[in-house]
């Protein structure tokens, strides 16, 4: 119940807003044609269907690549099999945040002790040497791919998220639940974490950024496996067959703008996220609403007659 | 020829918050001014208004705060159509204002001295950092100290000397003490007064008190709902209130009733609800010297009898929370017993369902004792399936039975509220619910009061003695207040420093105090006790005999 009237206000406050909107519009066509790829995608992604680094034409809307292949069908492919490992990622590394921020929070001592020194460990190791050494260690694939980015990649969150948990802990509703016998595990769940719930999404939007950037370098260096078309090994590929001294630009601004246009529509939607967070962001917007023009470094309060 | 020009004067203000739906207002058309020199305080309950008031008379109102008409002049200054140059010259110059939290209004990573200089860089004090220190006396040699080296009274004084640095017209002060306890906050208006004879400043006090007011301020103006409803001077007010507004908030004051006397319960030697026995909870040992840092609670050995309300006293810092939490069980002591009703206390982790639990606490911050994203329904239902039980029991007609005893009726209204629909007195009946749910033959209340508005304070003392009374639950009210505490209890024992000092019948501790510090308690109440006059200290004995 609680959580169905914070999502109902949420999208309230959200459509209010028109970059939410463009945000959400962008994202919702990226994921919803790469999810009809099987049925849209005018030719096999793998298979050379035209004549090499053809420009777009209406045969080859967004041309083909060095080897033939429809750009177009690659960007649609490409598409599905980038965003479900991003999405997989971005929920495996909020939940390892997680799991692990609100054990260390709610036992302390100890157990607290070895949590927090076990995210230090990964915060300290430098991130990318080690992707790269697991990825070309590892069989390529997409499960590598998973495991690589989430075994990296949660630290930070868990970091967070103690933080977080912490002062919420020393709330009094806390003590008043474990007063009245609650256990430990429901007061987590039903007490603690849905307290958490604007910095859980907001971070969550973030590691979908981070999933999708992070494979696309990995696939780009030749870490991932060639024989998957991703946006990342469509870079891959433009590079390997030299499409920027060929001119042949359509091979690697379709997979570029697809990465861009994705991270900048969760951006744009994570200004909604923070808002539920942050109730400055939000003054500000009912300020603007009211018809006060109001720079956001002005410490002075308006005054608007006859409001 | 004397200074004719008001320090303040507010015309027909009006303040707003911008909402999801249009503007919602705060302040609705007040007036009022202060002469030079004269202390103006401000009353009311919160969310009057009083607070919209403070902040935009600097335009330190934070979005989505919008003032909407009128005027605001200080010292013949218009503050509304200055722009924002010209207000920022005006601030502290002219005007300050002293926030209620000290700790947010200094930054922590400076020395105070840095601080003070920071405003006279500004230019116009003609004090140096120690002189200023000196005027609100702390010792200049602590110059050098951090924030957090200071106790939260001298942290509050910092902030006056910092907001006097200027040698302002006109200093706000904005509910200064009321994190404070009594004997800090007399000690602060003190030297506040003191300090306005030999500078000439006026003040602005906004405050909740109205007996503070009573002992500090020339006039009164009580607001309600955004509007002033009554202005006079002190004298007039105490003598006859106008507005029944007015007259409602001040009989809404406990009193206690020196005519009836102590009810002496039968002590129960033999079966107390509570008996602790050299309890002591000791802070950040050393664990080389096994020494400690902090002894919060030192060797207290204390019986509370079935059905006896005793009040715990003492200042912030006495220990008196930790001690209420330790009989709880959320606290383990450090060495000594507690036997709560023929038991030892569990600790919460430990606790299982079938673990009785004899007592249980009543939470001080009505705000934070509920999670804002359940319901009042979700709350007792929670509490009712976690207790214990003899039989099966029927959890909705328990929640009800349980919304019926602390007055919220009809239940099934407050069922499916969540706490940001209720007010400050509900939500303190939501939680006295929440505690009664187990049966608990001890209730311990940590200050239950002091968060919630003056004139709902005695109704929720009048339940817990009516819960007291009705089931029989004995209650240990923990509180800094002298005033509420022989309102309510049948014996008042006095803490300080880890230690319980003095201890005895409610209104034999009031009227004739041993220990030195609770003298100093009972002295620092606001307005005083309200003995009726021509009392003595004999006429007083024959009421208790």
């Amino acid at each position: 119940m609680a959580l169905y009237d914070t999502l109902a206000s949420a999208r309230r406050k959200a459509f209010g807003s028109i970059p939410v909107t463009v945000g959400a519009v962008i994202l919702l066509i990226l994921v919803g044609s790469s999810a009809l790829a099987q049925w849209i995608a005018p030719y096999n992604p793998k298979r050379a269907t035209g004549g090499i680094n053809e420009f777009p034409s209406l045969k080859h809307l967004f041309g083909t690549t060095g080897q033939g292949q429809d750009v177009l069908s690659q960007f649609l492919y490409g598409g599905q099999n980038t965003l479900w490992i991003a999405f997989t990622i971005a929920v495996l590394t909020t939940l390892l945040a997680l799991i692990v921020a609100l054990t260390a929070a709610y036992f302390r001592g100890w157990v607290d002790d070895v949590l927090t020194l076990v995210t230090n460990v990964f915060l300290v190791i430098p991130s990318l040497p080690l992707i790269v050494v697991l990825a070309a260690f590892l069989p390529p694939g997409p499960l590598t791919m998973i495991a690589v980015l989430t075994i990296t990649g949660w630290a930070f969150g868990a970091r967070l998220f103690r933080s977080q948990a912490l002062s919420l802990r020393e709330r009094e509703f806390i003590a008043a639940a474990e007063d009245v016998g609650e256990r430990r595990w429901r007061i987590v769940a039903i007490e603690l974490l849905p307290n958490m719930g604007s910095v859980v999404a907001a971070y969550f939007v973030n590691q979908v950024i981070f999933a999708i950037t992070a494979q696309a370098s990995l696939e780009f260096l030749g870490l991932g496996d060639g024989g998957q078309v991703t946006w990342g090994s469509m870079l891959f590929w433009a590079q390997n067959t030299s499409a920027l001294i060929r001119g042949a630009w359509w091979t690697f601004v379709v997979p570029g703008m697809a990465i861009a246009l994705t991270a900048f529509s969760l951006a744009l939607i994570n200004n909604a996220v923070d808002e539920l967070g942050n109730p400055r962001l939000r003054a500000d917007r009912l300020l603007r609403r009211a018809g006060v023009r109001k720079s956001s470094a002005s410490l002075m309060t308006p005054v608007k007659r006859n409001a | 020829m004397p200074d004719i020009t008001p320090a303040l004067e507010i015309v027909d203000l009006s303040v707003g918050y911008a909402g999801e739906t249009g503007m919602v207002p705060a302040v609705d058309g007040v007036s009022f001014s202060i002469a030079p020199g004269e202390f103006m305080g401000l009353a009311g309950e919160s969310g009057c208004g009083k607070s919209t008031i403070a902040q935009s008379i600097l335009r330190l109102l934070r979005a989505p705060g919008i003032i909407t008409g009128g005027d605001i002049r200080i010292a013949g200054h218009d503050m509304l159509t200055s722009d924002e140059a010209k207000v920022r010259e005006l601030r502290w110059r002219t005007a300050s204002i002293v926030l209620q939290n000290s700790l947010t209004s200094l930054n922590p990573v400076k020395t105070i001295k840095w601080q003070l200089q920071e405003v006279l860089d500004r230019g116009g004090g003609s004090k140096s950092p120690a002189e200023l220190l000196q005027m609100v006396d702390i010792d200049p040699r602590r110059l050098n100290a951090f924030p957090h080296e200071l106790s939260g009274g001298q942290r509050q004084r910092v902030v006056i000397a910092m907001a006097l640095a200027l040698s302002p017209q006109l200093v706000i002060l904005d509910e200064p003490t009321t994190a404070l306890d009594v004997i800090v906050q007399q000690e602060i208006f003190v030297t506040v007064k003191a300090l306005q004879q030999q500078m000439g400043f006026a003040v602005l006090l906004i405050t909740h008190d109205l007996p503070l007011l009573f002992d500090v301020a020339d006039r009164i103006a009580v607001m309600k709902d955004g509007k002033i409803v009554e202005t006079a001077t002190v004298e007039a007010f105490r003598r006859h209130q106008e507005h029944p507004y007015s007259r409602t908030l001040l009989s809404a004051t406990p009193r206690i009733d020196f005519a009836t006397p102590d009810v002496i319960r039968p002590k129960d030697v033999a079966h107390p609800v509570l008996e602790t026995a050299h309890l002591v909870k000791a802070y950040g040992t050393n664990p080389l010297t096994g020494r400690s840092m902090l002894m919060a609670i030192n060797d207290v050995s204390f019986r509370l009898a079935p059905r006896e309300i005793v009040a715990l006293v003492g200042a912030s810092g006495s220990g008196k929370s930790t001690f209420g939490r330790m009989v709880t069980g959320l606290t383990r002591p450090s060495s000594g017993d507690i036997i709560v009703d023929g038991h030892t206390p569990v600790p919460v982790s430990r606790r299982r369902k079938s673990t009785p639990r004899a007592a249980q606490m009543v939470f001080q911050d009505v705000y934070g004792s509920l999670n804002p994203l359940h319901t009042i329904g979700h709350h007792l239902r929670r509490a009712v399936i976690s207790a214990p039980h003899a039989q099966k029991v029927d959890v909705e007609a328990r929640v009800a039975s349980l919304l019926t005893e602390v007055g919220l009726t009809p239940p099934a209204s407050y069922l499916d509220r969540r706490p940001h629909e209720l007010s400050g007195g509900q939500r303190q009946r939501v939680g006295l619910a929440r505690a009664l749910a187990a049966s608990p033959k001890l209730l311990v209340a940590d200050e239950p009061v002091s968060m919630l508005d003056v004139s709902i304070r005695r109704d929720i003392l009048n339940l817990i003695a009516r819960l007291r009374d009705e089931q029989g639950v004995a209650v240990l009210y923990i509180t800094h207040d002298m005033v509420s505490a022989g309102y309510i209890a049948d014996r008042i024992a006095v803490m300080h420093r880890g230690q319980i000092v003095e201890e005895g019948p409610a209104k034999a501790i009031l009227m004739h105090p041993q220990h030195e510090y609770t003298r100093r308690l009972i002295a620092a109440v606001p307005g005083g006790l309200g003995l009726p006059d021509g009392h003595t200290d004999n006429h007083l004995t024959e009421a208790t005999t």
